[in-house]
């Protein structure tokens, strides 16, 4: 069987099978936005409460609360506090995301869902971020059967035939990523399968590659994972015991290693394949990958995991 | 904006009045579909344009039991056949191409050949069987994925479960699926 002929075989379902989807997509999703509405609402209210609560404490403590509520916290201090918080949820890993997602509730999924869809919302956050000051540092490492190479825009370097060893390391700010959509850096594993590299033909080539650097969510270091080990089923992670038994949080090796910058912020996603985190067992699975694309927010962590990263095999020298 | 009936009834009297109204009511809908095989949106009206075309063509005497159903089902083949027709060397992000991707230790990458159609009901009929024996939920996702090829993140905003999850969920049917065609002698 083909794929063409599973998709085509795909289009002469039940309709039946298509009227419960189609009473689910619209359903549901309707049913959802009022939930969104409600919880802006519950927000707005909740910040509207707070304030009162802050002016009526400085009216109690004496003085003119406008007044003293401005001056209660210096402006710059009040511009840390949210750059920080700005921060941290922007380097939110996806494992605490993983985490959060293990409540089916409302508000883990729409935060995931939220974080992989919403292209207004990839807008917002940087905005945010320039305001906060934030400094805009993306990159995203793909790797290859012969070393590193980077993913930059719809159409990535090395599918113009550039030598992957001659390619550098390059930041690639998130715009030019933006393109592929549901883009929201360092929040959610979609954004990395959304990231699509080469043509048929180079990752057919891929295929034929040794090792791969893996790394996890929490993790700050990274490792070698021998590829056939990679694409075996997901049982075989999940019973395995170390070093193969991928867990979120920790990173193991095959023969070799490298010490990985210690600020490195990661999130691992396949070129092709699927990665799908196993919460009962803390595991990833890893099926049918040939390749890891590997999300490093910090463009100095960046340089050092290019400085420090070599090739396994040495056909990349 | 028009009913299902009156649309079919504007068709059945042959009023071009019909495509406007399908236009109106499901346009926005039909691109939405569209956008997920396709990324580029000069590409997608144009496939839309074929749907709304294909359905002036549509025999009047025998309406489509569900409209809406009928028209995705003809924008996912006509966007399917576009994609091919024009994105064979080239690999074009989108979400079609994604779930591609999954289905890799599904079924095989070559294309596929023009004798196989009888094949392809045959697995179509198959694949019928299969998933009436799937619960419900599971086969809706399945469908939501790898029919109308949703993106998980909005599967699971739709479904209300957990990104994870959804991808659980598919992976495992996907590998059930794969034991079942097995069995029936047909092998990716």
């Amino acid at each position: 069987m083909k794929k063409d002929e599973f998709m085509d075989a795909m289009g002469g379902l039940d309709r039946e099978f298509l009227k419960e989807a189609e009473h689910v997509r619209r359903k549901n999703g309707k049913g959802r936005k009022w939930i969104g509405f409600a919880g802006l609402a519950a927000a707005a209210v909740l910040l509207v409460a707070g304030s009162i609560f802050l002016i009526r404490r400085n009216i109690i403590s004496g003085g003119s609360p406008v007044a003293e509520t401005g001056s209660s916290i210096p402006e710059d201090t009040a511009g840390e506090k949210l750059t920080a918080e700005t921060e941290q949820t922007e380097t939110k890993t996806f494992s605490e995301q993983a985490d959060q997602s293990e409540d089916p509730g409302v508000t883990a999924s729409e935060s995931e869902s939220r974080a992989a869809e919403s292209t207004e919302d990839t807008q917002q956050a940087e905005q945010t971020e320039a305001e906060s000051g934030t400094p805009d540092r993306f990159g995203y490492v793909g790797l290859y059967d012969t070393g590193i190479c980077y993913i930059r825009g719809t159409e990535p370097a090395f599918a113009e035939g550039i030598s992957l060893r001659e390619t550098m390391l390059y930041p690639a700010p998130c715009e030019s990523i933006y393109e592929f959509g549901k883009i929201y850096p360092g929040r959610s594993m979609e954004i990395i399968r959304a990231v699509t590299v080469g043509t048929y033909d180079e990752h057919d080539s891929l295929t034929d590659s040794d090792w791969y650097l893996v790394s996890t969510g929490t993790t700050d270091e990274i490792g070698y994972v021998k590829k056939e080990d990679v694409a075996n089923a997901a049982e075989t992670f999940v019973e395995a015991t170390e070093p193969w038994q991928l867990k979120a949080g920790a990173v193991y090796y095959t023969d070799r290693s490298c010490s990985a910058p210690h600020t490195a912020e990661t999130v691992i996603g396949p070129l092709w394949g699927s990665v799908n985190p196993d919460m009962e067992n803390q595991v990833w699975k890893l099926e049918g990958v040939s390749g890891i694309v590997v999300y490093i927010k910090d463009l100095d962590a960046l340089e050092m995991f290019r400085n420090t990263w070599q090739p396994r095999n040495g056909r990349a020298g | 904006m028009s009913d299902d009936g009156s649309i079919l009834k504007l068709l059945h009297d042959r009023d071009e009045q019909a495509v406007a109204a399908v236009s109106e009511k499901y346009g926005a809908y039909l691109m939405k579909i569209a956008s997920n095989f396709l990324t580029d949106r000069s590409d997608r009206e144009e496939c839309v344009n074929d749907v709304y075309l294909r359905f002036w063509q549509e025999d009047a005497a025998t309406p489509p039991e569900m409209l809406s159903v009928y028209l995705v089902s003809l924008t996912r083949e006509i966007c399917i056949d576009y994609y091919r027709k024009n994105h064979r060397k080239k690999r074009i992000p989108s979400e079609y191409t994604l779930s591609l991707s999954e289905i890799s230790d599904l079924a095989a990458d070559e294309d596929s050949q023009p004798e196989a159609q009888l094949e392809r009901l045959w697995l179509t009929g198959v694949l019928n069987r299969y998933f009436r024996t799937r619960p419900k939920e599971v086969r809706t996702v399945f469908v939501m994925r790898y029919f109308y090829m949703d993106p998980v993140s909005e599967i699971a905003k739709k479904t209300g479960y957990s990104v994870s999850k959804i991808n659980t969920m598919l992976s495992r049917e996907r590998k059930r699926l794969k034991s079942c065609l097995g069995q029936e002698g047909i092998e990716g």
